[in-house]
């Protein structure tokens, strides 16, 4: 990140918050987020660089990142950050934003014998608009 | 009378006793309980998008029809069907428009009024848990059982208000009334990966070995949860361990139903009730 990238459009920024209700720029970078994320192995951006790298404008790298559909919405994060940012709410935001702006979804239906109804639902929810 | 909320994977996995063990324990200590005539399934995941309303609605019915059909609550056996409606109910209380919204799509109104009752409050608030030691004959004196509580029940603590989400009690409490010792483990409020296993099975994997590991070091024999998808995740992940590392995951009926002296002797004293009513 030595040299100026493209960042978000005014327009892009505006539509996370209209999403979101929340703003990262009041991050400081305590990684609480991180520290607490039972998923943290599974990333490739850790929750606190993602807000980082949304506070920097850098919506592309976000917007690519496979820790996206990682994030459970468990609410550890967000239930601990002392900035009140909810991560788990922006992260959403964020999944909300690539799936609207697509037609395909996240989600491969298979058939998978005795699993629970609540994981299909909350598969589809989470992976397909 | 409270009405009662099935939820999709209770109703679906009624095999797995969940169910009529719940409504058996309530049933024999005198909380009658009624099925909503109508119920659809909440959505299982509360929808973190503030722009988004359709997610809301189904739970709002359901909120709704507990009111209109003169229940005192609307109680739920899911973690997940009670950290959904909740955060719904909560919301309708707190966010003006949401509540404008969601009142003008369905055509009527709600204030958020109804309550929600998860299962264990019903025992520690409308039963006790006093009462609940009484009433046991066969202490399950010799059973360390580490209770998971996971993420849906506690978190956030705003909108659920039930429990210190970083070091709740509820459960060992409960556990600690029908004679058993409780331990004390890492990782008893992480998430064990939730809907990941359907198509992220490595991911939910890794964090339910992680929690049962734990627990079995802790010294616990058994594992107990509120929770039909944490059961099944925490009972899959042990599929590759040595037998010395498996830990058996139960529901949190599942002990009670064993103290209290078993599922057919609860359900006599539930017709002996019914009779003598």
């Amino acid at each position: 990140m030595r040299f100026p990238q493209k960042v978000a459009s005014a327009a892009l920024q505006a539509e996370l918050r209209s999403i979101t209700q929340k703003d990262v720029k009041d991050c400081y970078q305590c990684m609480k987020c991180s520290s607490g994320c039972p998923f943290v192995a599974e990333m490739d951006y850790k929750p606190h660089q993602l807000m980082q790298l949304i506070k920097l404008g850098l919506f592309d790298r976000v917007l690519k990142s496979q820790s996206l559909w990682v994030c459970a919405s468990c609410l550890a994060c967000s239930s601990r950050c002392p900035r009140d940012i909810e991560p788990a709410a922006i992260i959403e935001g964020f999944r909300a934003m690539v799936l609207r702006g697509k037609s395909e979804d996240k989600m491969r239906a298979v058939h998978r014998p005795g699993m629970p109804r609540q994981a299909i639902i909350a598969s589809m929810r989470k992976n397909t608009r | 009378m409270l009405g009662y909320y099935p939820g999709c994977t209770v109703r679906a996995q009624r095999d797995d006793g969940f169910e009529r063990e719940s409504l058996a324990i309530l049933a024999a200590f005198g909380i009658p309980t009624r099925e909503l005539s109508e119920w659809e399934c909440c959505g299982a995941v509360y929808p973190l998008t503030r722009d988004e309303y359709t997610p809301l609605f189904s739970s709002v019915r359901a909120l709704q029809r507990t009111k209109e059909e003169g229940r005192q609550g609307l109680l739920t056996l899911c973690s997940a069907c009670y950290h959904v409606l909740s955060r719904v109910n909560h919301r309708m209380r707190a966010d003006e428009i949401a509540k404008k919204r969601v009142e003008n799509y369905l055509g009527s109104s709600y204030d958020g009024s109804t309550r929600v009752h998860h299962l264990i409050e019903v025992l520690d608030d409308l039963v006790g848990f006093e009462r609940l030691k009484r009433n046991v004959v066969e202490p399950l004196t010799g059973e360390n059982i580490a209770c998971y509580y996971g993420c849906m029940f506690l978190r956030p603590r705003e909108d659920m208000g039930l429990l210190d989400a970083e070091n709740p009690q509820l459960m060992e409490r409960l556990v600690e009334s029908i004679g058993a010792k409780t331990v004390t483990f890492p990782y008893r409020t992480d998430c064990c990966g939730s809907y990941h296993s359907y198509q992220k099975g490595q991911i939910s994997h890794n964090s339910s070995q992680r929690i049962i590991l734990a627990a079995k070091g802790a010294g616990a024999t058994q594992m107990v949860t509120a929770c039909p998808l944490c059961k099944y995740n925490l009972e899959h992940c042990q599929k590759d361990l040595a037998l010395k590392d498996k830990l058996p995951v139960r529901y949190i009926t599942a002990p009670i139903v064993q103290a209290l002296g078993g599922l057919a002797a609860l359900e006599r004293v539930k017709s002996e009730r019914q009779t003598a009513n």
